[in-house]
C-alpha cells in the first residue's frame, strides 16, 4: 500500500486527527477512517447530494473532496445536526412531515437544507426548490421534503421573536 | 377502530434524521472478503471456455466463482 496521509480537521466540534490513503475522498474519510456512516455513498460523481456535508456554513458534496484537502477544515454532517438529544427544527420537521421514506436522501437533504436556512432564513418553495436541487430522492418524496424545510423555517423563526421584531 | 385518523410517528424516522440507520453499505465487518463482479466486454458472445489461473494465483485472492461451481444443472430462477 502507498503511504498514508495525515489530515487533521474538526468535525461536528470534535478535533479529528487521522491517517488516511491519499486517495480517499472526504466522504471516505468521514465513513470509513472516522465512522461516521451517516453521509452516504451514492453515486460519487457530486450528482446526487446523498453525500452533503457542510463546510463552515457550505453545502458541498463529500464526494469531489479529497481528504487531504479538508486539512483545518470545519466539517459538519447530519451526525452534528442535534444538540445532545434534541433534535435541530430541520430534523423534527422531517419527522413531522413524513419527509423520510426509505432515509437515504436525507442525511444530505437535511444539510442542504441547513445551509439553505442558514443564509436564507424565509425560503420560499421555489427557494427551496432550488437550495435543493443538488439532492436527489428516488423515494419520490420531494413535497414532503419542501414541506418540512418550510416547517423548520416558521420553528426557527418563533424562536427568535426579538430578531424578527427588528426587521 | 384505533388508527384511522391518527398520525403516528413513523418506525425508524428518528433513525433516519440523525444518521443512526445503518444501511448495508454502512455496515463494517471484521475480516470480510470483497466480491469483485468481473464481466464480459462483448455486446454478444459465446463463453468457450473461462482459465482462473492467473486470478488464483494473485496474493489476496481466496476464490474465484464461475458457472462452473454452480449445481449442475443450473436451477432456474423466475
Amino acid at each position: 500500500m502507498t503511504g498514508t496521509r495525515r489530515v487533521a480537521l474538526t468535525v461536528n466540534g470534535r478535533a479529528i486527527d487521522v491517517e488516511i490513503a491519499p486517495h480517499h475522498t472526504l466522504l471516505d474519510v468521514l465513513r470509513d477512517d472516522i465512522g461516521l456512516t451517516g453521509s452516504k455513498s451514492c453515486c460519487l460523481v457530486g450528482e446526487c447530494g446523498a453525500c452533503t456535508v457542510l463546510v463552515g456554513d457550505r453545502s458541498v458534496d463529500a464526494c469531489l473532496v479529497l481528504g487531504s484537502e479538508a486539512e483545518g477544515w470545519t466539517v459538519t454532517t447530519v451526525e452534528g445536526l442535534a444538540t445532545g438529544r434534541d433534535l435541530h427544527p430541520l430534523q423534527a420537521a422531517f419527522l413531522a412531515t413524513g419527509a423520510a421514506q426509505c432515509g437515504f436522501c436525507i442525511p444530505g437533504q437535511l444539510m442542504a437544507a441547513a445551509e439553505l436556512l442558514g443564509h436564507t432564513p424565509h425560503p420560499t418553495r421555489a427557494q427551496i426548490q432550488d437550495g435543493l436541487a443538488g439532492n436527489y430522492c428516488r423515494c419520490a418524496g420531494y413535497d414532503q421534503i419542501f414541506e418540512a424545510v418550510e416547517l423548520a423555517a416558521e420553528q426557527l423563526a418563533a424562536r427568535e421573536p426579538a430578531a424578527e421584531g427588528a426587521r | 377502530m384505533s388508527g384511522v385518523g391518527d398520525s403516528p410517528a413513523r418506525v425508524g424516522g428518528i433513525d433516519r434524521v440523525t444518521g443512526r440507520q445503518v444501511y448495508v453499505a454502512d455496515l463494517r465487518l471484521d475480516r470480510v472478503l470483497h466480491a469483485k463482479l468481473v464481466t464480459v466486454d462483448a455486446a454478444r458472445a459465446r463463453i468457450v471456455s473461462i482459465d482462473t489461473t492467473a486470478a488464483l494465483a494473485l496474493p489476496g485472492v481466496r476464490l474465484v466463482l464461475t458457472a462452473a461451481d454452480l449445481p449442475q444443472p443450473v436451477a432456474r430462477f423466475g
